[in-house]
C-alpha cells in the first residue's frame, strides 16, 4: 500500500512537471472517453432504460399489414380494431387511440390543441400512474357527453402554469367542456407528444368504417402468451377478415410489435452505428497516446535502467506505469464526463425530432459506470505496450550510453502499427461519413415535385365553427381571397393532405374508371385522395404536366371534377391520354363521378426517400373538407408574412386556432432530421479521427527523425541531397498511410454494409467514396510528414553528426 | 607521392570563426593548405585546435567564414548546399571515429548507399559494391547488420563505404579513435594499401605512432598551422618521431 501510495505520489509530481505533455494526452483521452459516454448515454436513455410503463415488454402495438402497397405498419381502421379486440384470445386488453384536434376556448388566446381520443383499457394497458389526481374510471370510458379529459405535462406547464389546481376543473374544447381529471408526468407521451386524452367511444358508424386507417393500436399480452403466439393469431383473424371483408381487406394482414420495438426500434441500427464509430474514435485516442508513452518511455528508458539496476522488479516497473496511466486516465475520464454533459446538452439542443425519449438523455449511474470502465480500459489499452516495453530495460546498455539509443526495432515495428491501425480505423469512419454524406446530398437533389422555398404553412380545423358545406367553402375562399391581397404575398392556397406534413391526412381509397368493366370487389384500383383550392399547385410550384389546374368555376354547381398525378397516370392510363376520362370516387357523401381535367408531377408525401403514389385532387369548393393547411408563396422569406396571414385569417373568425404554424422549408428539414443527425455526428467523429490520425503520424514521423538525427548526419556526410532526406521522411510517413489506407479500405469494406439502412442512391462500397477519403487521409498524412521532412533538410551536417 | 601533382585540395587564408553569446571563437585563423592528388596528409595537433572545423571545411559539411577553398580548381567555399552535397558524393569519402554506419541497413546497403545518391545503374552497383567489400576483405559480412560486427570490421564497412564512390580524396577524422591497437593497426594498414593504391587521404588523428603513416604531417594549433612534417624529414631527424605530436604543438606555443 505504501509503495502504492509513493507511485501516486511520484505519477503526479511526474505529470505537474511536464504540464504540456499532460494536457495533450489528457485533453486527447477527455475527447475519445467524451465522445463515448456522449453517446453511450444516448443509447441508454433510448434504448436500454426501460420504457416509463408497467411491464413494457408485455405491451404490444397492432399494424394493418397493407401487403399491396407494401407498408407493414399502416393505422388500423376502426372496424378492424374493434373486429381484433373481440377475436382475440392472447391478449389481457387492447385498446385504440386516435389523433385528433380541439379548438380550446378559455381567458387566453384561442388555441388549436391537439389530443388523442383513446378507447375503454388505455391506461390499463400501459400502466402509468398520473402525476396528480387520476386516469379514466371504467363508467367515464363509456360516456358521450360530460366526459373527463388527461391533460399532458407540457400542455398543463404552458397552460396552466404548472398549477395542480387545475384538476377537477371544466376545459371548453371545440363548443363542449371536459373535466380535468388527471396530469400526466413529463415523460409520459404516448402514442406521441400530444396534449390532451379523451375517451373515444365507438358508435355504429364506426364498426363499418373499414377504408379509413387511423387508429394506433394497443394492447397488453396474456400471462403466458408470447409475441409469436399473438402474431400468428392476429394473422389468423386478419386473413378471416380479408375473406369477410375482400373489398377493404384483400391483402390486408396483422402486425404485431412489442412496443419497445415500436418506440425505439427504428433508430437502434444508427444509434448502433454511432455507438461503433465513437468506439473507433476511443481506439485511435488509445493509439495515439500509447504512441506517445512509447515516445516518452524512450526518453525515460535511462531512468527505468536505473531503478532496475537499484532493484525495481518488473512487476513493480509495471506498476509505477500503469499508475501514471491510469492517472492520466482518470483525468482524461473527468473531464471527458464534463464533455459529455455538454455534448448531451447539445444533443437536446439540436433535438433530432426522429430521436425517441430525447428529453430522458442524461448522464445516470450507469453511464456514470460505462465511464469510468471505459477510462480504465482506456488506461489499459493504451498503458499496456509501454509498460510491458520499458519494464525490461537493458541495464548495461543504457547505464553505459547514457541513455541515448532509442532505436529498438520492436518498439519502432510497435509505434508504426499503432500509426497504421489509427490510420485504417480513420478511413473505416471516414468511408462512412463520405457515404452518408453523398447520401443525404443525394437526397437533397431528389425533387420533391414542388418547391420548398418562401412557403408559409398554417393548418386549421374548422368543422366545429363551420358544420355546413357551404360554409367552409365561404370561409376557404374569403381567407383566401384576403390572404392573396396582402403584400407580399404571390399566391396563396389550401389543401387537405401537405407533403411532409405529420399531421397529414391520408385517404387511401379505391375508385371505378369509366369505360372500363368493373373490377372484383377486391382488385379495385386505389389512390390517395387529396382536397384542394385552385392556388395550392401554384403556392407550392406543382407543375402541370398535362391539361389545366382548378379554376373557382370548379364548383358544385359545376361538372365534378379530378386533377391526377403523373404515377396514377401512367398506372391506369399506360398508353393513353388521361384527360377527358372518367373515374367514379367515393368521398364524403354518395360516389360521384368526375373527370379528368389535369395531370400534375408528382409530389413526395412522406419524405424525399419515399416513392411517390397515386393521387388524386378533388376541388376544395366541390368537397369543402374542414381540416385545411394554408399554403402561401412569399415574394420573400415566408415567416415574415405569418402574423399577417392569421391576422387575415381571424379578421374572418376571431376565434380561429392554429395547430401547426411553420414553412415548408422547415419541413423539409425536419423530415431529413434522422439522417442529418446521424451524418452530423458521423462528421464529428471522422474529423476528429483524421485530425487524432493527423497528429498521430506528425508525432511519429517528429519523433523518429528526430532520433535519426545523426543517421540524417551522416547521410548528408555521404552526399544526400536535400531532395534525398525529404523523400526519404515523407517515404516513410507514405509507406505507413498507405499499409493503413489499405488495411482501412478492407476494413470499411466489411463494416459499411451495415450502412446500408440509412444510405440513399449510393451504394456501401460506392468507389468515390472509397477512392475520395484514401486520398484525403493519403494527403493528411503527407502534411502530416511534411514538416518533420522539411525540418530534416534544414539540419546542420555538422550538429546532426554529433548529435546522440 | 608525386611533389610535382597538381593540388587537388587549395585552402587560401581560410578563417572559420563561431559566434556564441557575443564571443567570437576563432577556431581557424589564416590556414594556407595544399594537398596534392595522390598525397596522404594527416592533421595533427591537441583538442580544441581546430582539426575537426578543418576536416569540416575540407569534406564541405561546414564553410569557412573567411578565405577561399578549391577543389580541382574549382572554388567551393560557397557553392549552394546540393551542389556541396553532389561534391561530397562524388568526390569526398568520409571515415569516422564513431563508425557512424546505419544500424537499420546491412553491410551491403551501407556501402552502397553513395553509390545510390549517385545513381549509379544497379548492375554497376552491385559491382561496385562487391568491389569495395572485397578491398576491405568484408564481402562475407555483406548481409550483417552492423550491430552484428565488431569495432574494426565495421570501421572496415565504413572504409568500405568511404571508397565506393571512387572519391577523389578520402577524410577520415580519427579512424582508429574507437578501436583497440590491434583493430587500429589494421585499420591503418588498410589506409596505407588504399594509399598505395592510388588515394588521397587526409587523416585526423592525435595518436603519433598513426599519423607517422602520412607522407605529411600538419601540425595544427590554436586554429594555426605551426609546421608540416614531410616523411622524407621525419627519416633525418628521427629523434622527434616518439614525442607526442600535442606536446610538439604545445611546446612550440610555449
Amino acid at each position: 500500500m505504501n509503495t502504492l501510495w509513493q507511485d501516486l505520489r511520484y505519477g503526479i509530481r511526474l505529470l505537474a512537471r511536464k504540464p504540456f505533455f499532460t494536457s495533450i494526452v489528457v485533453l486527447t483521452l477527455a475527447l475519445g472517453i467524451g465522445a463515448t459516454t456522449a453517446i453511450f448515454s444516448v443509447v441508454n436513455s433510448v434504448l436500454l432504460r426501460p420504457l416509463p410503463f408497467r411491464n413494457s415488454e408485455r405491451i404490444v402495438t397492432l399494424w394493418q399489414n397493407n401487403i399491396k402497397a407494401g407498408v407493414e405498419r399502416d393505422k388500423v381502421s376502426p372496424a378492424n380494431f374493434l373486429d381484433w379486440r373481440d377475436q382475440n384470445q392472447v391478449f389481457e386488453e387492447t385498446a385504440s387511440a386516435e389523433p385528433f384536434g380541439f379548438d380550446l376556448a378559455g381567458d387566453a388566446e384561442p388555441e388549436r390543441i391537439r389530443g388523442w381520443l383513446v378507447s375503454e383499457g388505455f391506461f390499463r394497458i400501459l400502466g402509468v400512474n398520473p402525476q396528480h389526481g387520476r386516469t379514466f374510471m371504467p363508467e367515464e370510458e363509456r360516456l358521450t357527453t360530460g366526459q373527463p379529459v388527461v391533460i399532458s405535462h407540457g400542455f398543463w406547464k404552458r397552460r396552466f402554469g404548472s398549477n395542480a389546481d387545475v384538476v377537477g376543473q371544466g376545459l371548453l374544447m371545440s363548443g363542449q367542456t371536459y373535466t380535468v381529471v388527471g396530469i400526466m408526468p413529463p415523460q409520459f407521451r404516448f402514442p406521441d407528444d400530444r396534449d390532451v386524452w379523451v375517451p373515444k367511444v365507438f358508435n355504429a358508424s364506426d364498426k363499418q368504417r373499414r377504408g379509413a386507417n387511423n387508429l394506433h393500436v394497443i394492447a397488453r399480452l396474456k400471462d403466458g402468451a408470447t409475441l409469436n403466439e399473438a402474431q400468428h393469431e392476429m394473422s389468423t383473424i386478419a386473413a378471416r377478415l380479408a375473406q369477410e371483408y375482400p373489398q377493404t381487406n384483400r391483402e390486408m394482414g396483422a402486425t404485431v410489435v412489442s412496443l419497445p420495438e415500436h418506440l425505439v426500434g427504428h433508430v437502434r441500427p444508427a444509434l448502433l452505428m454511432l455507438l461503433g464509430g465513437v468506439g473507433f474514435v476511443l481506439l485511435i485516442v488509445c493509439s495515439n497516446v500509447a504512441n506517445i508513452l512509447l515516445a516518452r518511455g524512450v526518453q525515460r528508458q535511462k531512468e527505468f535502467a536505473i531503478r532496475a539496476a537499484i532493484g525495481a522488479t518488473r512487476k513493480r516497473l509495471v506498476r509505477q506505469m500503469f499508475t501514471e496511466s491510469f492517472l492520466l486516465s482518470l483525468l482524461g475520464g473527468i473531464f471527458g464526463v464534463l464533455l459529455a454533459n455538454w455534448g448531451v446538452n447539445l444533443i437536446q439542443s439540436f433535438n433530432p425530432g426522429y430521436l425517441p425519449r430525447v428529453q430522458e438523455i442524461g448522464i445516470d449511474g450507469r453511464v456514470l459506470a460505462v465511464a469510468l470502465g471505459v477510462t480504465v480500459l482506456t488506461a489499459i489499452l493504451f498503458g499496456l505496450l509501454p509498460s510491458l516495453q520499458f519494464s525490461k530495460p537493458r541495464l548495461q546498455e543504457f547505464l553505459k550510453e547514457g541513455g541515448r539509443s532509442g532505436g529498438n526495432a520492436v518498439r519502432r515495428r510497435l509505434r508504426n502499427l499503432l500509426v497504421v491501425s489509427e490510420i485504417a480505423l480513420a478511413l473505416v469512419l471516414l468511408v462512412g461519413t463520405s457515404l452518408l454524406v453523398r447520401s443525404s446530398s443525394r437526397l437533397l437533389q431528389v425533387d420533391p415535385g414542388f418547391a420548398s422555398d418562401k412557403v408559409a404553412v398554417l393548418e386549421v380545423h374548422v368543422w366545429g365553427k363551420y358544420p355546413k358545406p357551404d360554409q367552409r367553402a365561404a370561409f376557404f375562399e374569403q381567407t383566401l381571397e384576403r390572404i392573396a391581397a396582402l403584400p407580399g404575398v404571390e399566391a396563396a392556397g389550401a389543401v387537405s393532405s401537405l407533403p411532409l406534413i405529420e399531421t397529414r391526412i391520408d385517404i387511401d381509397s379505391t375508385f371505378s374508371i369509366e369505360g372500363q368493366p368493373a373490377s372484383a370487389p377486391d382488385q379495385q384500383p386505389s389512390a390517395y385522395q387529396t382536397i384542394a383550392t385552385p392556388e395550392y399547385f401554384r403556392a407550392m410550384n406543382v407543375p402541370l404536366r398535362n391539361g389545366r389546374f382548378f379554376t373557382s368555376a370548379d364548383n358544385q354547381t359545376s361538372v365534378p371534377v379530378v386533377l391526377i398525378n403523373e404515377t396514377m397516370a401512367r398506372r391506369y392510363w399506360p398508353d393513353e391520354d388521361p384527360i377527358g376520362r372518367k373515374v367514379t370516387v367515393r368521398l364524403a357523401g354518395p360516389p360521384s363521378t368526375r373527370e379528368i381535367v389535369g395531370v400534375v408531377s408528382d409530389v413526395l408525401h412522406t419524405g424525399l426517400d419515399g416513392a411517390p403514389r397515386p393521387e388524386l385532387f378533388v376541388p376544395h369548393l366541390q368537397n369543402p373538407f374542414g381540416s385545411m393547411t394554408y399554403v402561401v408563396r412569399a415574394a420573400n422569406e415566408p415567416e415574415g408574412i405569418l402574423s399577417a396571414v392569421k391576422n387575415e385569417i381571424r379578421a374572418v373568425n376571431p376565434n380561429q386556432a392554429f395547430s401547426t404554424t411553420t414553412t415548408m422549408k422547415q419541413l423539409l428539414s425536419k423530415s431529413l432530421g434522422e439522417r442529418r443527425f446521424t451524418m452530423l455526428l458521423f462528421s464529428c467523429f471522422a474529423a476528429l479521427a483524421l485530425v487524432l490520425a493527423a497528429v498521430g503520424i506528425y508525432g511519429l514521423i517528429s519523433f523518429s527523425t528526430s532520433q535519426r538525427t545523426h543517421e540524417i548526419g551522416v547521410r548528408i556526410a555521404l552526399g544526400a541531397q536535400r531532395s534525398h532526406i525529404f523523400k526519404m521522411i515523407m517515404g516513410e510517413g507514405m509507406k505507413l498511410s498507405l499499409l493503413g489506407v489499405a488495411i482501412g479500405l478492407a476494413g470499411a469494406l466489411a463494416l459499411t454494409r451495415f450502412l446500408k439502412g440509412l444510405l440513399f442512391g449510393v451504394t456501401a462500397t460506392d468507389p468515390l467514396s472509397f477512392a475520395g477519403m484514401s486520398l484525403l487521409i493519403v494527403g493528411t498524412a503527407l502534411l502530416a510528414s511534411y514538416l518533420p521532412a522539411r525540418r530534416a533538410t534544414k539540419m546542420d551536417a555538422m550538429n546532426a553528426l554529433r548529435y546522440e | 607521392m608525386n611533389a610535382t601533382a597538381r593540388p587537388l585540395i587549395q585552402l587560401e587564408n581560410v578563417r572559420k570563426v563561431f559566434y556564441t553569446d557575443e564571443v567570437e571563437t576563432h577556431a581557424l585563423s589564416g590556414i594556407n593548405l595544399d594537398i596534392r592528388d595522390g598525397e596522404y596528409v594527416s592533421i595533427a595537433g591537441p583538442s580544441g585546435c581546430g582539426k575537426s572545423t578543418l576536416l569540416s571545411i575540407l569534406g564541405l559539411l561546414d564553410t569557412p567564414s573567411e578565405g577561399r577553398y578549391l577543389l580541382k580548381d574549382q572554388t567551393v567555399g560557397d557553392v549552394p548546399a546540393d551542389e556541396q552535397a553532389r561534391l561530397r558524393n562524388r568526390e569526398i569519402g568520409f571515415i569516422f571515429q564513431g563508425f557512424n554506419l546505419i544500424g537499420d541497413l546491412s553491410v551491403y546497403e551501407n556501402v552502397e548507399l553513395p553509390l545510390t545518391y549517385q545513381g549509379v545503374s544497379s548492375g554497376e552497383l552491385k559491382k561496385r559494391v562487391d568491389e569495395a567489400l572485397d578491398k576491405v576483405s568484408m564481402r562475407h559480412r555483406a548481409k550483417y547488420l552492423p550491430s552484428q560486427l565488431s569495432g574494426g570490421q565495421q570501421q572496415r564497412v565504413a572504409v568500405a563505404r568511404a571508397i565506393a564512390g571512387r572519391p577523389s580524396i578520402l577524410l577520415a577524422d580519427e579512424p582508429t579513435g574507437n578501436l583497440d591497437s590491434n583493430n587500429g593497426e589494421d585499420v591503418m594498414n588498410l589506409m596505407r594499401d588504399l594509399h598505395r593504391d592510388g588515394a588521397t587521404i587526409c587523416m585526423v588523428t592525435h595518436d603519433p605512432r598513426y599519423a607517422q603513416h602520412a607522407d605529411r604531417i600538419v601540425h595544427l594549433f590554436d586554429g594555426k598551422i605551426l609546421k608540416e612534417d614531410y616523411a622524407a624529414e621525419r627519416e633525418v631527424g628521427g629523434e622527434e618521431i616518439d614525442q607526442p605530436l600535442v606536446e610538439t604543438g604545445s611546446e612550440a606555443a610555449r
